[in-house]
């Protein structure tokens, strides 16, 4: 064989195997919905489990075609650059306008099909995020219309900003977060936040001088349960957050994983951070609260908190991220809890909070690391807390601006007499559990 | 705020990690034993305390 056979022969099997890479990715980050979904139905209350388990399935099912049909085009279209208006011309962009050739079975294109699934379960995950603040309360409408808004708009065009080689904040800010600490988790948390301070508490959360009472979910271990099957899940989310080396075989470029930014990167360090964080966040939050919904929240928390470096950090430092996460996402919780706000499942301290160390933690501790393309600055902390301010009101302003225009259309809230009657009833007119007698 | 790259470049680099090659690296490992011994220790006071409440 000719050395262009040869290559040729390399190429084609590297960029199969590239697919396969992310194809499996994609299925594995699809129990981050199944955990999401679990979790969430454990923490309602026995006569809403399955309006909640609704909620969750129509989520990810709306992201599917919302996200063909403009969220991947918003991504490369926020990728050259551009803060407040979409780029069109940009060459991505009119590559992957939902008629072209690209989007849709193409013999000469393996790669956008996959990476278009990849970044359509990022977005679902944002949705999920989301969705256990909001259990037991929220109408199904509204629900579908903001799951569809963080996933398919606003998260995106955080990701065009600052998950892409060439968005504003990375080239001018050198901003680093490579496993989406602010891109999805911050984005997510401060959106659900905007919209839980207009959806208001469920019925008999606060009393009236203030107080808050524990209104307890009706199966503790498949919530626990739950959090498990999520984590595994994102052991997929952040395999994708990588770029395959097969995707540019061949090239200057082939010879590693990447970052989504284009440095040079390992697999292994993804594995050591994310495994090493998961196990900081578990630990931290039993140090504090010995109560495993806390537990497992922890090992989430923890992996958001080293997301941002997860390919640079010493393991050491992302066990000690992971630790302070467990640590902190308690007393976060007590915190928003006490403005009045109920969230559920406390998702603003988990993705919201952890986001924010996550994002800063790399600004404080990963100061001067290069970027991979000339011209653009390395990390710094300016960089890492201009990030961090903008993924903050990217989240929060469309999350409480969308959500208070729904409660001014009396659209957002299920009424305090429905939430009492139970919304299985009243929505899927079927009990969860029609064998055993419903909590009150 | 702290400078902790041990790489200029990405050109031939190998350890990457915060502090590879420094002291830092001590300090983290340290840190970390700490943060694996002080929860135990608490889960052995945590058990105790159970055990003379309820036991």
């Amino acid at each position: 064989m000719s050395p262009e056979e040869v290559l040729a022969v390399v190429n084609a099997a590297a960029n199969v195997s590239m697919e396969a890479y992310y194809w499996w990715c994609t299925a594995i980050m699809v129990c981050i919905h199944a955990g999401f979904m679990m979790y969430e139905m454990g923490v309602s209350r026995s006569r809403n489990v399955l309006a909640s388990g609704v909620k969750n399935i129509l989520a990810f099912a709306f992201m599917i075609p919302t996200f063909f049909l403009f969220g991947w085009w918003l991504y490369w279209a926020y990728g050259t650059g551009n803060i407040f208006l979409p780029d069109a011309s940009a060459e991505f962009a009119q590559y992957y306008v939902p008629w072209s050739d690209g989007m849709g079975p193409n013999l000469q294109d393996g790669a956008s099909g996959v990476f278009w699934a990849a970044f359509t379960l990022f977005a679902a995950t944002t949705a999920s995020i989301v969705s256990g603040s909001v259990i037991e309360r929220i109408r199904m409408g509204a629900w579908i219309i903001l799951a569809v808004l963080v996933g398919s708009v606003v998260w995106i065009i955080g990701a065009g900003w600052g998950w892409s080689g060439g968005g504003w904040l990375v080239t001018q800010w050198g901003y680093h977060d490579v496993g989406a600490a602010g891109v999805v988790h911050m984005i997510s948390g401060f959106f659900a936040l905007g919209i839980l301070i207009n959806l208001g508490p469920r019925v008999g959360r606060f009393n009236a001088d203030g107080s808050a009472n524990e209104l307890r979910g009706h199966n503790a271990p498949l919530t626990i349960a739950g959090l498990m099957i999520i984590i595994i899940g994102f052991f997929g989310f952040l395999g994708g957050c990588l770029i395959y080396p097969a995707a540019m075989a061949g090239t200057a470029a082939d010879a590693g994983w990447l970052t989504i930014y284009g440095s040079p990167a390992t697999l292994s360090s993804f594995a050591f951070n994310t495994l090493m964080s998961f196990g900081g966040g578990i630990i931290g939050a039993y140090f504090i609260t010995k109560d495993p919904f806390w537990m497992m929240s922890g090992a989430l928390g923890g992996i958001f908190c080293a997301a941002g470096g997860l390919d640079l950090w010493y393991p050491g430092t992302a066990f000690a991220l992971g630790f302070l996460g467990g640590v902190v996402i308690p007393y976060s919780h007590k915190v928003i809890t006490s403005w009045g706000i109920d969230d559920a499942v406390g998702a603003v301290s988990v993705h919201g909070t952890c986001g924010i160390i996550g994002v800063m933690a790399v600004g404080i501790l990963l100061g001067g690391y290069p970027a991979p393309m000339e011209g653009v600055p390395p990390i710094t902390f300016t960089g890492q807390l201009v990030g961090a301010i903008s993924m903050l009101l990217l989240g929060f302003i469309p999350g409480y601006v969308v959500s208070w225009i729904l409660k001014k259309c009396g659209i957002l809230r299920v009424s305090d007499a429905l939430q009492n009657f139970g919304l299985d009833e009243a929505e899927i007119d079927t009990p969860s559990y029609p064998e055993f007698q419903r909590s009150q | 705020m702290f400078n902790s790259s041990p790489v200029d470049s990405w050109e031939g680099a190998a350890a990457i990690f915060n502090s590879a090659g420094s002291t830092g690296v001590t300090i983290w490992f340290l840190i970390t034993i700490a943060l694996c011994i002080i929860p135990v220790i608490a889960a052995i006071k945590h058990d105790n305390k159970a055990d003379r409440e309820h036991g």
